[in-house]
This record gives C-alpha cells, sequence and structure tokens, in this order.
C-alpha cells in the first residue's frame, strides 16, 4: 500500500515536469515534418478509414451497432483504443529507453510512463471530439450519460498508471516482455470491442464467453466511452465489471509498483 | 603451457616490481589521509565509506538479475570496479581525481551523480549533484537550441526560467549560428561547448565534470576554467576528473588518485601530482612483459576480491565502532520483500477479482 503512494505520489509531485516534457516530445517528435502534429490526426483518421471501408461496407455490418450509426460508433471506440494502445505501448518501453539519461536528471524515473501517456492526451481528445461529431450528426442525442466521460477518463490514467508501471519496470528487466505484449496487443484489439462488437456477434449461445471477452479492461473502458456518448448505459448498470476491473488495477498497481521502487536503483545495471 | 601462464602473474614480492613507488595506502588507513582533514572548517558534502561496486560478469540478463537479487549466492565470476573507497569533501572543495584509464573514475562519478548505485558502503551527499558528460544527454536530431531547451526540462526548470536564460547559454557556448543546427552536425569539440554550456548554469551545488574539457580548444577550455574559478569562488563543491595534468594542477586543491578500484593517495593536489608522475615514470620504464603482468595482476585481484576481505579491512579500521563496521559490511538493500499486508491485499484483490468474474460471467451481473 506504502508503495503504490509512493509512486503517486512522485506524479503528482511532478506532474508540472510531466506535462512540460510530453508538450516537448511531442514538439521534437514532428520536427522534421512540415505538417507536424497535424500527423497525429491523419494517422488516426486513415486507419478509422479503412476499418470504415472494411467492416462498415465491406462486411456490411453498416445500419446501426447498439441502436447508433456504425461510423459514429467506429470513431468514439477507435480513438479510445489508439488512446489506450499507444500510451500503452509507448509507457512499455519508456524506462528502458531513457534509464542512462533520465538517472542523472532531477526526477524520478516512474515519471516516464505518465509522461507518454499525456503525449496522446490532445491526439485522443481530437479524435473523440470527431468521433462525437459524427455521432450527433447522425441523429445520437448527448445526455447527462455524458459526464460519465469523467469517470471512464480517470479510470483510463489509472488503468495507464498502473500497467504502465509494471510493464515498463518488467521491460527493463526482460527485454522479451515487450514483444509479448506486442504479440497479444495484437490479438486484445480484435476483443476489445474497438471495431466490432464480437461479444454481441457471439449471440446469446455463447453469452458466457462473450461476457468474459467484456471483461477485459480494454473493453471496460472503450464500451464506456461509447456509453457516455451515446448514451447507451449507465457506470451502475454492471457491477461486477466495475469490481473486476478496479480490482485489476488494484492487484497489478500494487506488485508494478512494489517491483519498480525494489529494482530502479539498478535499472543502470540492467540495461 | 600451465607453468608458463604461472610465471607471467605478478606478485607483490616479485622482484621486477618490487620498487614500485607509492603502493597504496590500506584500506583502513583512507581516512588517515590528508585529503580528508577539514582545514578551513567548512560544511560537509560529501562522505564517503568503503563504497564498493561490484560488477557482474556473468553475461546473460537472467545472470545478472540473479547478481542483483541474491548476490552473495551467485556464482558467476565478479570484477571489482571499487574495493571500498573513503573519503570526505568539504563545502567549497575543488577536487580532483585521476588515475589511468579503467582504475574506477567513471564508476565513482556515476555513483556519485546517483547514475549507479554502490554495492555497499555508506555514502552520503549534502546538496544537489549534476554530472557533466559531454556525450549525455544530447539527442543527435534536435537542435543546440532545442537540446538546452529538454535538458534543462529535465533538471526541472520550469518553461520561464528557462527562456530566461537559454539566451546566455546559447551565448556562452560560442557556437553562433550552429545553434540552430541538429546535433548530429557538430564536432566533439562543439557538443563539448555546449554540453559544458548547459551544465554551469544548472547551477548545482556539486558539479561533477568528466573529461568534459579534454576535447574543447584551448580558448574554450581557458573560458571554462574561469567560469568554474567563479563557483570556486561561489563555494561551490567540485569533482573534476581529467588526464590533462596541467588542469588538474591549475584548478583543484585536492586530487584523489585511484588506481584499480582503490584509493591510493588523496591529499593537495601538488604532493599526489608528484607522486603520480613518479609512478608513471616508473611504470612507463618497465619492461612490456612486466608492465603486462603487472596489470593482469591487479585485474585479478579485483576479480578475486570478495565481501570477506572487505570486511577483515573494515575491522582494522580505527575510525568506526563496531556498529557502524557491521552497517557497511553489509551490501546496500535491494528494497524489501512485499510486506505481509500487501500479500494479504493482493490476495485479496485477486480474490474479489474472481469472485466479480465469475458473477459477471455465469450470472451477468
Amino acid at each position: 500500500m506504502k508503495e503504490i503512494w509512493i509512486v503517486l505520489r512522485e506524479q503528482i509531485k511532478y506532474f508540472p515536469v510531466i506535462l512540460r516534457l510530453a508538450r516537448y516530445e511531442t514538439r521534437a517528435k514532428y520536427k522534421d515534418h512540415s505538417l507536424g502534429i497535424l500527423w497525429d490526426f491523419i494517422n488516426p483518421v486513415m486507419q478509422i478509414a479503412t476499418y470504415w471501408l472494411v467492416f462498415g461496407i465491406g462486411l456490411r455490418q453498416g445500419g446501426t451497432t447498439d441502436g447508433v450509426s456504425y461510423v459514429g460508433w467506429l470513431v468514439i471506440g477507435q480513438a479510445t483504443w489508439l488512446f489506450l494502445n499507444t500510451s500503452f505501448m509507448d509507457a512499455t518501453w519508456s524506462i528502458r529507453a531513457n534509464v542512462r539519461q533520465v538517472s542523472k536528471m532531477n526526477f524520478p524515473i516512474s515519471i516516464m510512463p505518465t509522461v507518454r501517456t499525456w503525449i496522446n492526451v490532445i491526439p485522443f481528445v481530437l479524435t473523440l471530439a470527431v468521433g462525437v461529431l459524427i455521432a450527433v450528426g447522425s441523429g445520437v442525442q448527448l445526455t447527462a450519460h455524458a459526464f460519465q466521460f469523467v469517470y471512464y477518463f480517470i479510470a483510463m490514467l489509472a488503468f495507464l498508471h498502473a500497467l504502465g508501471i509494471f510493464n515498463a519496470t518488467i521491460t527493463v528487466m526482460f527485454p522479451d516482455y515487450q514483444q509479448l505484449i506486442q504479440t497479444i496487443m495484437r490479438f486484445v484489439f480484435w476483443f476489445s470491442g474497438a471495431v466490432i462488437d464480437i461479444a454481441s456477434k457471439l449471440g446469446p449461445t455463447h453469452g458466457r464467453i462473450g461476457r468474459l471477452i467484456e471483461l477485459n479492461p480494454f473493453y471496460y473502458l472503450i464500451a464506456g466511452v461509447r456509453d457516455s456518448f451515446l448514451s447507451t448505459g449507465w457506470i451502475w448498470d454492471h457491477p461486477s465489471q466495475n469490481i473486476a476491473f478496479w480490482m485489476f488495477i488494484l492487484v497489478t498497481l500494487l506488485i508494478g509498483s512494489h517491483l519498480h521502487l525494489k529494482f530502479r536503483a539498478h535499472f543502470a545495471d540492467l540495461v | 603451457m600451465a607453468e608458463d601462464n604461472k610465471k607471467t602473474v605478478y606478485t607483490p614480492d616479485d622482484p621486477r616490481g618490487l620498487n614500485e613507488p607509492f603502493l597504496p595506502v590500506a584500506i583502513a588507513k583512507q581516512i588517515d589521509l590528508p585529503g580528508n582533514k577539514n582545514v578551513s572548517d567548512a560544511p560537509i558534502k560529501v562522505t564517503g565509506r568503503y563504497i564498493t561496486k561490484e560488477y557482474d560478469m556473468g553475461t546473460s540478463r537472467n545472470e545478472k538479475i540473479q547478481a542483483i537479487l541474491n548476490p552473495l549466492k551467485s556464482n558467476k565470476e565478479k570484477f571489482w570496479g571499487l574495493k571500498g573507497i573513503s573519503f570526505d569533501v568539504f563545502e567549497g572543495d575543488v577536487v580532483g581525481v585521476i588515475g589511468v584509464n579503467g582504475s574506477g573514475k567513471s564508476t565513482l562519478l556515476n555513483i556519485l551523480s546517483g547514475a549507479l548505485v554502490e554495492t555497499s558502503g555508506r555514502l552520503v551527499i549534502k546538496g544537489q549533484t549534476s554530472l557533466l558528460s559531454v556525450w549525455d544527454g544530447l539527442r543527435d536530431n534536435l537542435t543546440g537550441l532545442e537540446n538546452i531547451r529538454l535538458k534543462s526540462l529535465m533538471m526541472g526548470l520550469s518553461n520561464k526560467e528557462i527562456d530566461d536564460q537559454i539566451n546566455d547559454i546559447a551565448e556562452f557556448s560560442e557556437l553562433g549560428k550552429f545553434i540552430k543546427q541538429p546535433v548530429k552536425n557538430y564536432s566533439s569539440g562543439m557538443r563539448s561547448k555546449l554540453g559544458f554550456s548547459i551544465a554551469v548554469h544548472q547551477d548545482p551545488d556539486i558539479m561533477i565534470i568528466d573529461e568534459a574539457l579534454s576535447v574543447g580548444d584551448q580558448t574554450f577550455t581557458r573560458k571554462a576554467l574561469n567560469k568554474m574559478k567563479e563557483f570556486k569562488a561561489a563555494g561551490k563543491t567540485i569533482f573534476f576528473v581529467s588526464h590533462a595534468l596541467g588542469q588538474i594542477e591549475e584548478f583543484t586543491d585536492k586530487t584523489m588518485w585511484i588506481q584499480y578500484g582503490e584509493l591510493r593517495a588523496y591529499g593537495d593536489t601538488a604532493t599526489i601530482l608528484q607522486e603520480y608522475k613518479d609512478w608513471t615514470k616508473w611504470y612507463n620504464q618497465l619492461d612490456d612483459d612486466v608492465k603486462k603482468s603487472y596489470v593482469s595482476a591487479r585485474k585479478q585481484a579485483q576479480n578475486d576480491f570478495n565481501r570477506t576481505q572487505l570486511a577483515e579491512r573494515i575491522a582494522e579500521d580505527g575510525h568506526l565502532d563496531n556498529n557502524e563496521k557491521k552497517k557497511i559490511v553489509r551490501d546496500n538493500e535491494i528494497g524489501g520483500r512485499l510486506s505481509l499486508l500487501n500479500w494479504l491485499l493482493a490476495l485479496a484483490g485477486t480474490g474479489i477479482f474472481a469472485y466479480a468474474v465469475y458473477m459477471y460471467t455465469y450470472l451477468g451481473r
């Protein structure tokens, strides 16, 4: 418990540094590109367009999903997925790649995964806004459900923090872990509900398998963001899902923080 | 063949090396070296007691992790980069660090700057340290100006503070138009200038300079030395590593001579430099095969060093009481194990998680 608090307090204390580094990284990333930060926007749009072509038109998923047009549903889900996936993967190598530099600097290395998250926040908000606009354009009414987004955003930050610390620490010790995660994530993508609602595709005969899939944290967050903007559900509609999500975060955070604090003085020796 | 190998191993009583001047002091006597005397009654800044650094020569990652987790059990080959170094440094001291390549200078500086952790021993640093190393922390694809900003950000400065001093830094670096060029186009001298300019503007209490000045040209070196004299006048503590003995002589008050992981001498610069020069002269007049066997014997001693030897040496120390000795002999902790409470918490969390999964998948609630 103390470990969780120590790492968390570092995040809070160095939050201004996190934001400054995130802003700087963004600027540095597209330095040699004339379109600059626009690429953060163009890339996801093209990706979403591809899925729309394949699933919306090609496979005739078009029409409605959850009672709303597929495009809005897809863009909101995909925006959330891209935010989670990019931050998640970047956080995994963030400590390993920076350990030599950062260990001489005036902040704890535990903020590196968080920096990766905040780099992706602005592109996320932009793509999400586009998704909401499309949904509203196709006739969805924004209701009080939208306030749930605050809860889900906090849940996303908690998820990315817990998994970021855990994955980044493990990756320093076992670089193979990053490859493993990468492979798993390709798989998780199709079960995250970002482009197809696989649980409902399985139908009532495979209800249990469908619900098991719905328990993965990516699904939980993506479905939650959709619930918020498409007004399709409330947080308390599925208590067990909430509990499972937060218990997963708690245990990961506990072990991750513990390992991180235990080994961080030796990171430089390991890389 | 085995016979031949044996012959080339250098022993302390080998007649070929008997005349080696200034053998290193006994490890327990380091604290009596003249460098540790507090002449001007200044507050103490850095205290090191029996600092060791053990490197694991095992190549695989698993071996390394095992070595960290359980240093006593691991049977892999070891190399002791530092074999127990003790020293005191006071506010306003400018300490030169000399020694042949591979003697442990960089290890010591990395430990002082916090980039590496000592294996055992006690290190107390009062104040913020900043390591200035030319090759560190500059990103190739960013321009000089951008690197200044990034490094300052990493030092924890706010954007406003950076804006206030970025022009000073750029001007000090003398890079002119090149400051807007990516660092990958810089020569090593230019990099060194940039790195140095950034570091001196960070205003740390304790500055560690690692051979940064040896690549700059004469005029810049002069300017940098003058800047450091300002720091010295302002009462900052500086560690200065260089192979340029002239710079050490001009700039530092005290000098540490580190060799093969041991503190060989520590005292006022003039004396130590003379000893070092004498030693170098002695070494250089040796026959090549004697040199070779001398070095390999010293390296072998670093391989063979162990915790028992360290404990024996510490036991001879006359300055520490028995309690402290016991503490210092022990390895620094690798953080504790997960406490019982946390184990229970993790178990409870997993249990609730499993129950929630069951509830949702089977009952759909």
